[in-house]
């Protein structure tokens, strides 16, 4: 059975678009990580669809290994987050650019 | 008259690229971060939905339960636990969109002209992937595991640490 890569196409160009305007119009540190997320799907959405073209296997097992890593990332960020809510009494990026030394 | 499995196909494709389109759109114009993350959830079904039209359905299966059931559920926990009453609403402008558009485009155009029209569903067995990833893959197996253990215990440590001295 054939599948047009043109609708996956148009789903890969909104999610990179959607997350690029997140991450440049976003306030809060959640917003850019849920911003980068959207990246990450497109990124998972082109490998398959490359992968459909030449091998599927080996694609397959990496897409595997991005998602349980992924996982472990949103679980450090997250935490990372809630320990600066407590040490600085909010997320918002202005008040995070202080860190900076 | 039943429906052909083509047009069966045609839906399930345009019910993903519904989710995934207005999923990202809603992630990054939602007023408040919960919904933002509530977003996002519909994001990964539209991507899981996606997988399983490409014959990856053990993976979209699995990025269900781990991605959405999993990660968009910590995340949304996280938000709930800092969300400020007042928080900071995005900074809408049009040329940050067309700057978003411009790069979404260079980034998505390649694509467009090295991919066939339309690809073959491929299909994979999981006795198959379950044994490749066991015979071929043992390395890359084990350094994710150890970089799974290694950052919940990171992430653990970060939130346990005193905020204040």
């Amino acid at each position: 059975m054939m599948i047009p890569t043109a609708p996956i196409l148009v789903a890969i160009f909104a999610l990179v678009a959607a997350a690029v305007y997140g991450v440049l119009t976003s306030r809060i540190v959640l917003r850019t990580l849920i911003a980068a997320e959207l990246l990450f799907n497109a990124a998972l959405l082109s490998l398959l669809l490359v992968a459909s073209t030449v091998g599927s296997l080996p694609a397959s097992i990496l897409v595997l290994l991005a998602i349980v890593l992924t996982a472990a990332e949103v679980g450090v960020v997250a935490a990372i987050i809630v320990f600066l809510f407590h040490a600085k009494g909010g997320v918002e990026t202005e008040r995070l650019r202080r860190l900076r030394g | 008259m039943s429906p052909s499995p083509l047009s069966l196909e045609s839906l399930a494709l345009l019910t993903a690229v519904g989710l995934s389109v207005v999923g990202a759109i809603g992630a990054v114009a939602a007023r408040r971060t919960i919904y933002a993350a509530f977003y996002l959830a519909v994001v990964g079904v539209g991507i899981a939905t996606f997988m399983s039209i490409l014959g990856f359905t053990y993976l979209g299966i699995f990025h269900l339960l781990i991605y959405v059931g999993a990660s968009v559920s910590f995340l949304a926990f996280t938000v709930l636990m800092v969300e400020a009453e007042q928080e900071p609403p995005p900074r809408h402008r049009l040329s940050y969109a067309l700057l978003s558009a411009g790069i979404a485009f260079v980034l998505v155009y390649p694509l467009y002209l090295l991919l066939p029209s339309a690809v073959e569903r491929v299909t994979v067995d999981l006795g198959i992937f379950v044994d490749t990833l066991a015979a071929r893959f043992q390395y890359p197996v084990v350094i994710t595991l150890i970089a799974l253990a290694a950052v919940l215990i990171e992430a653990v440590s970060v939130a346990r640490r005193p905020s204040k001295p």
